[in-house]
């Protein structure tokens, strides 16, 4: 979006001159956005399914799509389902959370594990 | 706005002690933080008891812990008096104090205490509901479909 608004930009100050310049910055960006793109495919692997397949589902936030969906760091079913089985916080790319929520949290699950609700980061090895 | 005393600060508090330690015991630290509470011409409004649960790792060697949570309103030292008790007791493996409003008001408390439960109660529905659904999905179509799913998320 960002990238769409500086280039209408590029065009109200074209008016005044140097439209050539203006045209080869705005190529310069396309092409930029075209390598985003790719690494973004490699990167996510998922989302775009690389040609494997899997198809493309936007994730919502749970905690602002569903009202019921209360954040609280005393519900242990809760934290758990934001937290990988070594203990490790779920990133927000996966869980969909929005940067909001996400930040409300990651604090809730460092009160769960003060709480031995949650178990701190572990290689996986039991201890009993 | 007009008394002074009417906004005081309202905190929750768990701690977590011992399985082992006897019915008694706790009711006496409890009484005690009770009692703390009213010193600090606050309001006790909420004590819980979670019973015993099992830890998510050990704290000193145990492995299970009896849970007890409560919220009450308090002024000035309030927490750092019931965390100094808390400190004192052997048989307390761990405690959290959250504050949870500067100006605690408690009917405000309530409402959101029994929305919040509602909500948890209705999820609880919904989640019932889909495992049943699920269940009678996998006794509609025998033949297992689980395979193809697994590729996606890997990688």
């Amino acid at each position: 979006m960002a990238i769409i608004k500086s280039s209408d930009s590029g065009v109200k100050s074209a008016d005044r001159g140097a439209p050539r310049g203006d045209r080869g910055d705005r190529g310069d960006r396309g092409g930029r956005d075209d390598r985003d793109g790719g690494f973004d495919k490699e990167g996510d692997g998922g989302r775009r399914g690389g040609g494997g397949g899997g198809f493309h589902r936007k994730k919502v936030c749970r905690f602002c799509s569903d009202q019921d969906f209360i954040m609280d760091y005393k519900d242990q079913r809760m934290m758990q389902s934001f937290v990988t089985e070594h203990g490790k916080i779920v990133p927000r790319r996966i869980s969909g959370n929005c940067a909001k929520h996400q930040r409300h949290l990651t604090t809730d699950v460092k009160r769960a594990r003060n709480l031995a609700l949650v178990g701190f980061v572990s290689s996986g090895a039991d201890y009993r | 706005m007009a008394n002074e005393t009417a906004k005081l600060a309202g905190y929750e508090t768990t701690f977590i002690t011992r399985a082992e330690l006897s019915d008694d015991a706790l009711k006496t630290i409890q009484e005690k933080l009770k009692g703390i509470v009213g010193q600090y011409s606050g309001e006790l409004v909420l004590s819980e008891d979670w019973g015993k649960k099992k830890l998510a790792y050990p704290i000193q060697k145990e492995t299970r812990g009896h849970y007890t949570y409560m919220v009450y309103s308090g002024k000035g030292d309030i927490v750092h008096e019931i965390e100094r008790n808390l400190r004192i007791q052997e048989h307390v493996l761990r405690f959290l104090t959250v504050n949870l409003a500067e100006e605690f008001d408690t009917a405000k408390f309530q409402t959101q205490r029994t929305a919040i439960q509602e909500a948890a109660k209705r999820r609880e529905a919904e989640r019932e509901a889909r495992r049943e659904e699920r269940a009678a999905e996998r006794r509609g179509y025998e033949p297992k479909q689980e395979e193809y799913s697994a590729g996606g998320d890997e990688e």
